[in-house]
């Protein structure tokens, strides 16, 4: 959903509808493939979540805090390396790291090669009146951007396909995140999934039963009302969810079950990773 | 929209964290003491709904799709209180397990989207709509522009957050985050939300209340009776003016090219080309503030004067949107008793 | 389970949604200790009505209701004994995406032990034992999405179940089933004999009563309350009360030139002979 307006223009051909069902059909898999990449064996999925949690947090904090280029080029690297050592298939790492947001961020940086100031490396042109000249400035700024923000990715898309998502919700507890807060998320998430079909039903329903072109007033009508529809729907549902919770001895508060046990492994594993990425940053620091 | 990793400074997010967390914990305070036990499975089915909403693809003018955020569709209808908790937990299931928006950008794209457009886009229904009845045509009048003012100050906001970025984070020319200064950052996510996105936001807005108005009267009549889970006019307006008042010292970054940042007078000396768009777009953007400076100030003036001058015609500027709006308010008025019919 | 007497005691029981529709209309019921009860009748008898205000979840518009000997009727405004009242009594909803709201199956069949407060251990104990008796051990780190529908009916099951209830009540628990699923889950019902539990069963399909029921209690759709009481067999039997409560309805067949009429039940398959 990190829209532009060229990836909107792009695909504009095809109806709200059909590019609807589309989305809605690719979120919902792409997010059961990562429950079955997270239930294989592998080195990352075995690791307490608590730790994977804590060490991807810090390890995001020092990829959005280093300075250094080729220290940037050598995270990311090193991301994809225990990508593939965490035994996912290098088709997925490559499609979730570097399509999408990265592909999109380089398409947004583009421009950016010829607005940002510097010592000029190489001009193109004139084209007419027209010339355009790449700084030594702006190459850098432009590869800076690119690879903190596919470190970045790398690293979410890492923790989100090595994890199991009740494990990772779970986990956000050792960020003192409230626990009335992650029932509502896991509970969020739990309904997505419900009205996310709900969804699909409706825009299938609509796209078997249209034939030719809709009018636009009566096309936007139909959005709303499916709209109204999905709403009246979560609000008789959060009233029967109420009902089943307090049937079996819900009173307001939250009771949870702790089921992590941290091992030798996983303490090994936070102490090796927090090493490692206090001296990328110790590096950086002195550069 | 979505801010993703990468794009602001890790100061930023947090500061943008530290932003989001007093409007969670007011909203969950809120909300705590009107839902009371059902507090947990009415914000998961809200975030559930909101976070499905945004999943539709809205037909706007002109052949294209976009999404919507539904964050004033929400405020209207389930209040505000819970747009914020709703909208923010939807946002944060997208960041987490569908990669849609950053980790570390979660705060920022919370605050933006989750606080700042539903607060907004409320504010303005509200004040647009009065004490008209709330099934009218007025309402669905006054939730459109609710919604395009919401979704332009949020595109404003992200513009913002991210043209601030070369300005603070930049070593030796070389920017660390995103490259583009508030001179194509904020252009460059105004234009699609005043146009596109902004269609797609005000259709999903009118048709889901036209329908919710139609089917589930209930609702609405319900909010309009209590009004309980809704702060009152007089400290939402209190609480945008602040907002705003906050938000717009931003552009004294601006000033000058001092700061890093360039002209189209400057860029066309530098580049000798100065792109047609965006030459457009610049007299577009700062024709009311020509350089951000003020007319009457001159080039001497010290940073402080600059400074309060700014801060000055922000309050100038707020106040005349307050004006436009309570002159709508007072053009829409039923008279002597008819019916609000207006806005068709 | 000291007491004497009746489980449940309802005296002119009546619900009115929104204080306007009626839902049921002067139920007098009495259920006893250990009794298998089938609520027959058909879509809108009030039958999902009369399981949550047995459950303390709706508070009756009129009449009186007792539970274990103890009034309930007020139950549902008053929280500490309505958790009592829960302790004792489990509903299992009829939409199982209602009542699976957790992460995980483990998670979900979990919720109930915890919110009792009981120690880890007793609820590790509870949520094994719950999930061997519905046969769904292998689903525990399963999310809900990921469940067939007689999974999940299993699941939603297994969660009340877990907190060891005297008396389960289940809301039309085969409805939308496919026949082999439908039979194993009946089987797992009648397994709840076993356990010691009273179970009271709401449905309209009537091929499953004979498997389950030691009574079956019979709701008129047009007066909305028990028209009929009595033993499986003679209540099955009785073809004219069965479409008068709309739970089959007159059949027109032809066959070649022949054309009669039977009665006919709503869901599955059937075979007949002609003289």
């Amino acid at each position: 959903m990190t829209a532009s307006p060229t990836s909107r223009r792009r695909r504009a051909r095809k109806s709200f509808v059909e590019r609807t069902i589309t989305g809605v059909g690719a979120a919902i898999e792409q997010t059961v493939y990562a429950e079955t990449y997270a239930r294989q064996d592998g080195f990352l999925q075995r690791v307490d979540p608590r730790a994977k949690v804590g060490l991807f947090a810090l390890a995001l904090l020092v990829t959005g805090l280093v300075h250094d280029l080729p220290l940037l080029a050598g995270l990311w690297l090193g991301l994809l390396g225990l990508g593939i050592a965490t035994r996912l298939p290098f088709r997925v790492i490559a499609v979730r790291t570097m399509l999408g947001v990265p592909l999109f961020t380089g398409l947004v940086a583009l421009p950016a090669l010829f607005l940002v100031d510097g010592r000029s490396l190489f001009t193109i042109g004139p084209v007419g009146s027209i010339t355009l000249t790449v700084s030594d400035q702006a190459v850098l700024s432009v590869a800076t951007f690119l690879l903190r923000v596919s470190a970045s990715v790398t690293l979410a898309a890492l923790l989100v396909l090595t994890t199991r998502w009740a494990d990772l919700l779970k986990a956000l507890r050792i960020f003192r995140v409230p626990d009335v807060f992650v029932i509502v998320l896991g509970m969020t998430y739990r309904y997505v999934f419900l009205l996310l079909r709900l969804t699909e039903n409706l825009f299938l329903g609509r796209a078997s039963r249209t034939v030719g072109r809709t009018s636009s007033g009566e096309q936007r009508r139909w959005v709303g009302a499916s709209m109204g529809t999905l709403m009246s729907r979560s609000l008789k549902m959060s009233n029967d969810v109420y009902a089943a919770m307090v049937a079996r001895g819900f009173s307001g508060d939250v009771r949870t079950l702790a089921t992590f046990r941290m091992r030798d492994e996983d303490w090994l594993f936070v102490s090796l990773g927090v090493a490692l990425l206090g001296l990328a940053w110790l590096v950086d620091l002195s550069r | 929209m979505h801010i993703p990793d990468g794009y602001i400074s890790p100061a930023t997010a947090l500061a943008f964290y530290g932003a989001v967390l007093p409007f969670w914990w007011a909203a969950g305070q809120r909300l705590k003491r009107v839902l009371t036990g059902q507090l947990v499975p009415a914000l998961a089915l809200f975030s559930a709904f909101t976070f499905a909403i945004m999943m539709f693809n809205i037909p706007v003018p002109g052949g294209t799709t976009a999404h919507a955020v539904g964050g004033t569709l929400a405020a209207v209808v389930l209040g505000p209180w819970a747009a914020i908790i709703s909208v923010s937990v939807a946002l944060i299931i997208q960041a987490l397990f569908f990669g849609d928006g950053g980790i570390t950008a979660i705060g920022a794209n919370c605050f933006i989207l989750g606080v700042a457009l539903p607060l907004t886009g409320y504010g303005v229904y509200r004040l647009v709509s009065g004490r008209s009845d709330p099934l009218s045509r007025r309402r669905l009048l006054a939730a459109a522009i609710g919604a395009y003012v919401g979704i332009n100050v949020a595109g404003l906001l992200v513009g913002l957050a991210l043209g601030i970025q070369p300005i603070f984070w930049s070593e030796n020319g070389r920017a660390l985050y995103s490259p583009y200064g508030l001179r194509e950052a904020v252009p460059a996510m105004l234009i699609p939300h005043l146009t596109i996105a902004g269609a797609a936001e005000v259709i999903a807005t009118v048709f889901g209340l036209a329908y919710v108005q139609r089917a589930h009267p209930e609702l609405l009549e319900r909010r309009a009776a209590t009004a309980r889970v809704a702060p009152s006019a007089r400290r939402l307006t209190l609480a945008i003016f602040v907002l705003l008042a906050l938000f717009s010292p931003l552009g004294l970054l601006a000033t000058g090219s001092a700061w890093g940042e360039w002209g189209s007078d400057e860029l066309a000396q530098r580049v000798g080309y100065v792109p047609r768009g965006l030459e457009e777009l610049e007299s577009l953007w700062s024709a009311p503030l020509p350089d951000y400076t003020l007319p009457w100030m001159t080039e001497t003036a010290s940073f402080a004067e600059q400074a309060l001058a700014y801060i000055l015609s922000a309050i100038v500027g707020i106040a005349l949107i307050f004006a436009t709006t309570f002159a709508l308010r007072i053009l829409l008025r039923p008279r002597q008793g008819q019916q609000a019919t207006a806005g068709g | 389970m000291a007491q004497t007497g009746p489980i449940f005691r309802l005296e002119g029981i009546s619900y009115r949604y929104h204080g306007r529709h009626s839902a049921l209309d002067q139920v007098d019921l009495v259920v006893e200790p250990g009794e298998q009860l089938v609520i027959l009748g058909a879509n809108g008898s009030g039958k999902s009505t009369l399981l949550k205000i047995l459950d303390g979840l709706y508070r009756p518009t009129s009449g009186r209701l007792w539970a274990f000997g103890e009034e309930i009727t007020d139950v549902a405004d008053d929280p500490e004994r309505a958790r009592w009242l829960h302790r004792r009594v489990g509903l299992v909803f009829q939409d199982p995406d209602v009542q699976l709201f957790s992460p995980t199956v483990y998670d979900d069949v979990a919720f109930g032990p915890l919110q009792l407060g009981w120690p880890e251990e007793q609820v590790r104990e509870q949520v094994a034992r719950a999930l061997r008796a519905m046969e769904v051990a292998h689903l525990a780190d399963r999310a809900p999405y990921e469940l067939s529908g007689g999974e999940k009916r299993r699941v939603a099951i297994a969660t009340v179940l877990a907190m060891d209830p005297e008396v389960v009540l289940l809301d039309e628990p085969t409805a939308n089933l496919d026949p082999r699923t439908r039979a194993a889950l009946v089987h797992l019902i009648r397994g709840m004999r076993d356990l010691g539990k009273t179970v009271i069963l709401t449905t309209h399909e009537l091929d499953i009563v004979p498997g389950i029921a030691t009574r079956v209690v019979v709701f008129g759709d047009q007066e909305r309350r028990p028209v009929a009481s009595g033993h499986p067999s003679e209540i099955l039997r009785d073809t004219d009360l069965l479409v008068r409560t709309n739970l089959i309805h007159e059949h027109l067949h032809w066959h070649g030139e022949l054309a009669h009429t039977h009665p006919h039940a709503h869901d599955g398959e059937h075979l007949h002979e002609h003289r």
